[in-house]
C-alpha cells in the first residue's frame, strides 16, 4: 500500500471529493458551447463546452474529447500553427493542450476566480488571460508549451488597473494593444510589450462581453450588455460610431479582415451582419434557438459557425454583395450541423438518498444510482413529477452528498458544506448486498462509494469489514477541490493505479478520507434521542413499579428498527428482567420470550399511528413525529393472557 | 372589571406619589439654579434615571416660562417611561388621513358587531337560548379582556382589536378635552393596558422603543382590518340591511364626491400609484353619478374592508437581481411598512440633502467573489447584480434611521448627523426612472420622533408634527355613515348636537384662514364628515397664533396673513409627554440642523406623499 501522507498543507481549506456520472465517451456537448476555434489546415473545429469538455470536429464528425477542466470551459485559442490549444475555465484554471493528440500539457493555477477571457497575438505567439478576479495575466506560449512536470514554474507579467470583472479580451496580431471589457462599463488599453496602462474608453451603459481590434491597432470594436455595438477609434481615443441592430444583449463579435463588416450575435438569438461603412446595411444572418455565444468564420470565410446556450452548433452561409443589394437571398437552413445532447435540468434524490430521477433538456427522465455512479434506468418522456411521486417510498436516510447540474451532466459532491458525507448508516439487505455475512449489518454509503472511488489507488482491502460490495465506472472522473473553491486535482477512477497519479493522489487525497476509509468508521453511528412510554391499555401489574413514574429517555442508533425497541420492552421494561442502560437498545439481541410474551406482541405508536417492526427509528421521527424535539413512542401489548 | 379599576387606581396612586417626587426634585434644582450644585449629584442622578423621560415641569422654564398658558391641543401625560408612547400617539394623531380612517374602521367594526349581535338574538330567540349558551364560555376564553366589557357585544373581541379601540378612545379623548379647552394632560392607562395585554414585550414600566411600538400598532389595525373584511365575507348578509340601504339613500348628495373617490381609487390600485393626497376642489364628474348608487351594496363591502394601513403605509420593495451570465432577471417583491435607513458616512452626505434617503434606500450591488448567485437558469453560481428598488412607496412614509446598533459590548446608539429635509424627492421605481425631469410624486416631511439620550434604555422620546387638522380629509370623506352606529362604537361618550356645531365651525375657520380655501361644500358644515366631531383634531387657533406673533418678527402678523394667503408657512408642534408648544418652521429646522456631538437626533422620519397636483396647487 501506498505511504500515505494525511491532509497536506495545514492552511489548506476543506477539500471534497466529486465524481462526474457520464458515459465512457461523451461524443456530444451536453450544455452550451462557449467558444469555438477553427483549424483551417486540418479541417477541424474546437468547440468549448460548459460540459467541461473540448471536443474536436473533423468535418463535422466528432474526433476527440479533451477533457481536464471540472467546470464551463469559457475561451479557446488556437496556437502555434494549431499544434497547441490554450483553454480558459470557470474552474480558475488556464490549460495548455497538445491539440493535434487532445492531451492536456500544464495546468496554469495563477488566477483565482473564474478565468471569463484569452486573447492572442500570433505574430508573437502571445496569450492573455483574464477573469472574474480582475486581472490579465500574460503568457509566453513557447514558454508554456516547454513546460514539464519538473520543469513546472512559469512567469507572467500581469497587467493592472482593472477595477471589476472582466468579461472580454481581445488583442491584435501584433500584440501592440490589447483591449478589456468589465462590469465597470469601460474599456481599457494596454500595451502588451511594456505592460503600460494606456487609456480608458467610457460610453458603454452596461458589460462590455465583446471584443476586437483591428490588425493595425486602430479601431475596436466593442458588443455590450446594453444592446449596442460600438466602434472606437484608438488614435483619436474616442466612439466613432454606434450601431444598434440587435434587440438585446451583443455577447459575440467577429470582425472581417478589412474591418469593412461587423458580425455579431447575441441575447436575441440573431446573428447579424453589418457594413461598418453604411451601418443601415445590415442583415441577419440567422436566428438560432438559443442566445448566440460566440461565433468563428468557416475556411473560406464564406460562413460562419455558431455556437449557442444550447449544444448544437450550426453553420451558416455569410451573406456576399448579392444579399445586400438583396438581389438574392440567404439560405433558410444551415450549411452544417454538430447535433449536441442534452443537458440534465432537473435532479431528485430519492428518499432512499441513493436514487437519482432526472429530467434533461429532451424531456427524458432518468434514474441514476450514485453508488454505481450509472445511469440504471432510461424512462423515456414522462411525467417527471408521477414518477417522482411513484416512486415515493416512506424511509428516511440522512443526507450524505450533494448534487450539481452546472455541467449538464450529474456531479456528485461528498464533504461539501455541511452535509456529513459518512451520515447514511443501511443495512446490507436495504442497500441490496447479497453476499453480505449478515443481512442486518449496517453499511455506510458514502464510505462504499469513497471505496469504490479510490479502489485502484489503493487496492482491494481484505478485511471483510471494508470489503467492496459496489464498483464504479472506470471512466468515471473523480476531482478534489477546496469547497466552494479551486480544483485540486482530476483524475479518472481506473488511471488512478498509475504511478504519477498515485503520488498525486497521496498528497491530494483529504485525511478525513484516508481516516474513514481505512478504518472501520462505526463510531460515527447517529444517535437519536426518544422517550418510551406504555399506552393508557397496558396493565399496570405487567410494568416495572418504576416505571410508572417518569418516561424512559432512551438513546439508539438512526437505523435502529421498530423491532428492535420492542425487542427492548420486552426484555427491559416489563416483568422481572432488570433495566439496562438505555444506551444498550442497539446491542440487545436477546429474543428470548418473557411471561410467556413475545416481541410481536409489542405494538409500537407514534403519534397514534402504529409502527411497522421494520421501520427504523429515523423514519419514524422524519415521517411521522415530523417534529424536531424528541421523539416519544408508546407501546401496546396485543393478546396479552 | 374591579380588577380593572383596581389597576387604575393603583397606578395613579403611584402617579401622584411620583409626582410628588418629582416636585422635590424641582424643588431641589431651583435651589441648584440659585446657589452652586452642592446638592448630592449622584442622588440626584440616581432619581433622575428611575423618573427617566419623566421630566415634564422642568421643561416649562424652558419653553415659554408660563405654565398656566392655553394648550395648542390636548396632551398626553407621561405616566412612567412612556414618552415612547406618547411620540408615537402625537404622530398618528398628525399623520395625514391617519385619524379619519381609524375612524371609519371602528364604526364599521361597531356596525358589524351589532349587525352580527342581532343575527344572533334573532337566532337565540328562534332557537332556545343559543346566544346565552355560546356567550359565556367564548368570553371566558377571553376573560383577561377586561377592557371589554365595557362593550354590550356578544363576540369575543380580540386583544388586537381591543388596543385599536383603546387607541380611536384616546383620540376621541383628546377630542374632547380640547372642546373643553381643558388644561388638564390625559393619561392613556387604558390603551396602554390594553397594549400590554396584547404584547408581553411592552410589559413593565421601562422605556421600550418608540419604532417597536409603531409597527406592532400598525399591525395591529391592520389585522384588525382584515377581521372586519373575513367577518364581512364570511357573512355578506350583514350587509343587506334596510337601515343600510336607507341610509346611503338619504345621502345622495354625497354620492357624487363618492363616485369621484371611487373611481379615482379604482384606478389606483390599478396602477399603484395612490391619488390618496390629491386636491379636493377638483370637480366632480356629476354625469357618473347614477352608475355609482346602483352598485352600492358591493361598493360599501369594499369600504368595510378597507385596509388603510396596507393603503398609507405599505409600500413594496423590489428586489431585482441579474445574472452576469444569461442576464436573466429575477424579480422579488416585499411589502413593508418602514424603511430602514443606515446611518451613512458624513462623506456621503454632502451631497444634495434631499437625495440622502434616496441614495442609503435605492441600492445596487454586485454579488461576486465568495458571495456569487446561484443563478437557476445557469444552475451554477455567477455573478449578478442585485437592485434594491421601491416598486411602489406609500402614502405615508416612515424612515427609521438605524441608530441603534448590536455590538459587543451591547446595543450602541450612533449619533452621527444626517439631515431631515422638509421635502424629499419621491425614489419609487417609476421616478428613479425620470432623470432630471419633473416627478409625479414628492414627499413633505410631517412629523419626526426625536431620540434624547446616548441609550435605547435611557433615553428620552419627543414627537414634531405639523400642525394641521386635516379639515379637507373629513371634507372629501365618501363615508357617512349613520349616526347611530358612531355612538355605539364610543360607548362612554354621548355627542350632543350643541357640542357638534362649534368645532365645526371653528374647524373650518381655520381652514378659511390658514390657506384661504373655503371648501366649496362645506358651507354650513353638511358636507364634512362627521368623525371630525368624534376624535378630530380641535386646535387652539389662539395658540398658534400667539407663537407666531411672539417670535419676535416685525411684521409677525403680516407674514402669517400674507403666508396663510400665499406660502402657508407650516407650524410645527413639539410633543414633548405633556408639554407641547407650538414652533415655526424656522426654529423646527435649526433643531433638525447639525449639532456637534448631540444626542438628540430623528429617529423616525414620516413623509407624507405629494402628488403633482397638489403640489401645483400650495405653491
Amino acid at each position: 500500500m501506498a505511504n500515505l501522507k494525511a491532509g497536506g498543507p495545514t492552511n489548506r481549506k476543506k477539500v471534497q471529493v466529486s465524481m462526474v456520472i457520464c458515459e465512457a465517451e461523451e461524443k456530444k456537448h451536453r450544455s452550451g458551447v462557449n467558444a469555438l476555434q477553427f483549424d483551417a489546415s486540418l479541417s477541424r473545429l474546437f468547440s468549448a463546452g460548459r460540459d467541461s469538455i473540448v471536443r474536436v470536429y473533423e468535418q463535422e464528425r466528432y474526433l476527440q474529447s479533451m477533457e481536464h477542466h471540472t467546470d464551463w470551459v469559457n475561451d479557446i485559442v488556437l496556437c502555434c500553427n494549431g499544434r497547441n490549444l490554450i483553454s480558459a475555465s470557470s474552474d480558475t484554471t488556464v490549460k495548455v493542450w497538445n491539440a493535434h493528440k487532445g492531451f492536456c500539457m500544464s495546468t496554469l493555477r495563477t488566477h483565482k476566480d473564474y478565468v471569463k477571457a484569452l486573447a492572442y497575438a500570433k505574430d508573437r505567439e502571445q496569450v492573455a488571460s483574464a477573469g472574474l478576479d480582475k486581472s490579465i495575466y500574460l503568457w509566453d506560449v513557447t514558454t508554456l508549451t516547454a513546460l514539464t512536470a519538473s520543469n513546472n514554474t512559469v512567469t507572467t507579467s500581469s497587467l493592472v488597473g482593472n477595477k471589476e470583472s472582466i468579461y472580454s479580451l481581445a488583442m491584435n496580431p501584433s500584440g501592440s494593444v490589447i483591449v478589456s471589457g468589465s462590469t465597470e462599463k469601460a474599456l481599457r488599453f494596454w500595451d502588451p510589450r511594456t505592460c503600460a496602462k494606456l487609456f480608458k474608453l467610457k460610453g458603454h451603459t452596461d458589460n462590455v462581453k465583446a471584443l476586437v481590434v483591428s490588425r493595425d491597432a486602430t479601431h475596436c470594436i466593442s458588443g455590450s450588455s446594453d444592446g449596442s455595438i460600438k466602434v472606437w477609434s484608438l488614435g483619436g481615443q474616442r466612439c466613432t460610431q454606434t450601431i444598434r441592430v440587435h434587440s438585446d444583449s451583443v455577447w459575440a463579435l467577429l470582425a472581417t479582415e478589412n474591418f469593412q463588416y461587423v458580425i455579431s450575435g447575441g441575447r436575441d438569438k440573431k446573428v447579424i451582419m453589418t457594413e461598418l461603412k453604411n451601418p443601415q446595411n445590415s442583415i441577419v444572418v440567422c436566428v438560432e434557438d438559443a442566445p448566440v455565444l460566440r461565433m468563428c468564420f468557416t475556411a473560406d470565410h464564406q460562413g460562419v459557425w455558431v455556437s449557442t446556450s444550447d449544444s448544437n452548433i450550426r453553420c451558416w452561409k455569410l451573406p456576399n454583395e448579392k444579399h445586400i443589394k438583396e438581389e438574392a437571398k440567404l439560405p433558410t437552413k444551415p450549411m452544417a450541423l454538430i447535433p449536441g445532447g442534452a443537458a440534465i435540468r432537473q435532479a431528485v434524490v430519492l428518499n432512499d438518498k441513493r436514487h437519482i430521477i432526472t429530467k434533461d433538456t429532451d424531456n427524458n427522465v432518468a434514474v441514476y444510482d450514485v453508488l454505481k455512479a450509472q445511469k440504471v434506468e432510461d424512462l423515456g418522456q414522462v411525467d417527471f413529477q408521477q414518477e417522482i411521486k411513484n416512486r415515493f417510498k416512506i424511509v428516511y436516510v440522512p443526507n450524505w452528498f450533494n448534487v450539481d447540474l452546472k455541467t449538464g451532466m450529474l456531479t456528485i459532491h461528498l464533504g461539501q458544506d455541511e452535509v456529513d458525507c459518512f451520515s447514511a448508516w443501511v443495512s446490507a439487505r436495504d442497500a441490496g448486498i447479497k453476499d453480505a455475512p449478515e443481512p442486518e449489518q449496517k453499511v455506510n454509503y458514502g464510505k462504499l462509494l469513497l471505496q469504490a472511488l479510490l479502489e485502484h489507488w489503493r487496492g482491494v482491502d481484505t478485511d471483510p469489514e471494508n470489503k467492496l460490495y459496489f464498483s464504479v465506472p472506470l471512466h468515471t472522473p473523480l476531482i478534489f477541490s477546496e469547497v466552494g473553491g479551486r480544483t485540486l486535482y482530476r483524475v479518472i477512477v481506473g488511471d488512478a493505479a498509475g504511478d504519477t497519479e498515485t503520488s498525486l493522489l497521496n498528497e491530494t487525497v483529504p485525511s478525513w478520507v484516508t481516516s474513514n476509509v481505512e478504518e472501520n468508521c462505526t463510531g460515527k453511528f447517529i444517535k437519536i434521542q426518544f422517550y418510551l412510554q406504555p399506552h393508557s391499555s397496558v396493565p399496570s401489574h405487567l410494568l416495572k413499579q418504576d416505571r410508572l413514574k417518569k418516561p424512559d429517555r432512551l438513546v439508539a442508533n438512526d437505523f435502529i428498527q421498530c423491532r428492535k425497541v420492542a425487542e427492548h420492552i420486552l426484555d427491559k421494561l416489563l416483568g422481572e428482567g432488570n433495566a439496562g442502560s438505555p444506551g444498550g437498545v442497539a446491542d440487545t439481541d436477546s429474543n428470548a420470550p418473557t411471561n410467556g410474551m413475545t416481541a410481536d406482541q409489542i405494538e409500537l405508536m407514534c403519534n397514534d399511528q402504529v409502527l411497522d417492526p421494520c421501520m427504523d427509528l429515523r423514519t419514524v421521527k422524519y415521517f411521522i413525529w415530523k417534529m424536531s424535539s424528541d421523539l416519544t413512542l408508546y407501546y401496546k401489548l396485543n393478546n396479552v393472557k | 372589571m374591579t380588577v380593572l379599576e383596581d389597576e387604575v387606581i393603583y397606578t395613579r396612586n403611584k402617579l401622584s406619589l411620583k409626582k410628588s417626587a418629582e416636585k422635590l426634585i424641582e424643588q431641589k434644582q431651583r435651589k441648584r439654579k440659585n446657589s452652586e450644585p452642592h446638592t448630592n449629584t449622584t442622588k440626584k442622578l440616581a432619581i433622575g434615571r428611575m423618573l427617566n423621560g419623566y421630566r415634564s415641569n422642568d421643561n416649562h422654564y424652558r419653553s415659554t416660562g408660563d405654565n398656566s398658558q392655553e394648550r395648542p391641543v390636548a396632551t398626553l401625560s407621561n405616566v412612567g417611561n412612556t414618552c415612547f408612547l406618547n411620540s408615537v400617539l402625537y404622530t398618528l394623531r398628525f399623520a395625514p388621513t391617519f385619524l379619519h380612517n381609524l375612524h371609519h374602521l371602528i364604526g364599521d367594526l361597531a356596525l358589524i358587531n351589532s349587525r352580527v349581535n342581532q343575527n344572533k338574538a334573532k337566532s337565540s330567540s328562534l332557537g332556545r337560548n343559543v346566544g346565552s349558551i355560546s356567550g359565556p364560555s367564548s368570553r371566558s376564553t377571553s376573560s383577561k379582556d377586561l377592557l371589554s366589557l365595557g362593550n354590550l357585544d356578544v363576540i369575543p373581541k380580540s386583544r388586537v382589536q381591543i388596543v385599536t379601540e383603546k387607541l380611536h378612545e384616546v383620540f376621541t379623548t383628546m377630542h374632547n378635552l380640547e372642546l373643553k379647552e381643558s388644561r388638564d394632560s390625559f393619561q392613556p392607562l387604558a390603551f396602554l393596558q390594553a397594549v400590554r395585554d396584547a404584547n408581553y414585550i411592552f410589559e413593565g414600566n421601562h422605556q421600550q422603543d418608540a419604532h417597536e411600538l409603531l409597527v406592532y400598532l400598525l399591525d395591529n389595525i391592520r389585522e384588525t382590518c382584515d377581521f372586519l373584511t373575513q367577518l364581512v365575507e364570511n357573512q355578506p348578509n350583514l350587509l343587506n340591511d334596510p337601515e343600510l340601504s336607507q341610509s346611503t339613500v338619504s345621502n345622495k348628495f354625497w354620492s357624487v364626491r363618492r363616485s369621484w373617490k371611487n373611481k379615482k381609487k379604482d384606478k389606483s390600485q390599478k396602477d399603484l400609484i395612490n391619488e390618496e393626497h390629491s386636491d379636493a376642489s377638483s370637480n366632480a364628474d356629476v354625469g357618473e353619478d347614477r352608475s355609482v348608487t346602483d352598485g352600492n351594496a358591493e361598493k360599501f363591502k369594499k369600504k368595510i374592508g378597507y385596509n388603510f394601513v396596507a393603503e398609507d403605509f405599505e409600500g413594496i420593495t423590489l428586489l431585482r437581481t441579474k445574472c452576469l451570465e444569461c442576464e436573466g432577471v429575477t424579480e422579488r417583491r416585499e411589502p413593508f411598512y418602514d424603511i430602514p435607513v443606515p446611518i451613512i458616512s458624513e462623506q456621503d452626505c454632502e451631497a444634495n440633502p434631499k437625495d440622502v434617503y434616496k441614495k442609503a434606500c435605492v441600492t445596487s450591488e454586485k454579488l461576486c467573489d465568495s458571495n456569487k448567485y446561484l443563478c437557476d437558469n445557469c444552475e451554477r453560481y455567477n455573478e449578478a447584480s442585485r437592485d434594491v428598488l421601491f416598486e411602489r412607496l406609500p402614502n405615508i412614509m416612515v424612515l427609521q434611521l438605524k441608530r441603534f446598533t448590536t455590538t459587543s459590548s451591547g446595543v450602541q446608539k450612533v449619533n452621527s448627523y444626517l439631515p431631515t429635509p422638509l421635502e424629499l424627492d419621491c425614489f419609487c421605481e417609476s421616478c428613479c426612472k425620470l432623470q432630471n425631469r419633473l416627478l409625479p410624486h414628492r414627499y413633505k416631511l410631517c412629523c419626526v420622533i426625536m431620540h434624547l439620550g446616548a441609550s435605547m434604555a435611557s433615553g428620552h422620546y419627543i414627537a414634531y408634527v405639523k400642525i394641521t387638522d386635516h379639515f379637507k380629509e373629513y371634507t372629501d370623506c365618501s363615508r357617512d355613515l349613520p349616526r347611530g352606529t358612531l355612538s355605539a362604537s364610543s360607548s362612554e361618550k354621548s355627542l350632543n348636537l350643541l357640542k357638534l356645531l362649534k368645532p365645526r365651525a371653528l374647524s373650518s375657520s381655520i381652514i378659511e384662514n390658514k390657506n384661504g380655501i373655503i371648501p366649496s361644500k362645506s358651507g354650513g358644515g353638511i358636507g364634512v364628515c362627521k368623525s371630525i366631531d368624534c376624535c378630530g383634531i380641535r386646535l387652539n387657533k389662539n395658540v398658534v397664533e400667539n407663537v407666531v406673533n411672539s417670535y419676535g418678527k416685525k411684521h409677525a402678523q403680516e407674514r402669517w396673513q400674507q403666508s396663510t394667503a400665499e406660502t402657508q408657512e407650516d407650524m410645527w408642534l413639539e410633543c414633548d409627554d405633556d408639554n407641547v408648544r407650538p414652533i415655526s418652521n424656522k426654529e423646527f429646522q435649526e433643531l433638525l440642523g447639525d449639532k456637534a456631538s448631540s444626542t438628540s437626533t430623528p429617529y423616525l422620519l414620516f413623509y407624507s406623499k405629494i402628488t403633482d397636483g397638489t403640489l401645483l396647487e400650495s405653491t
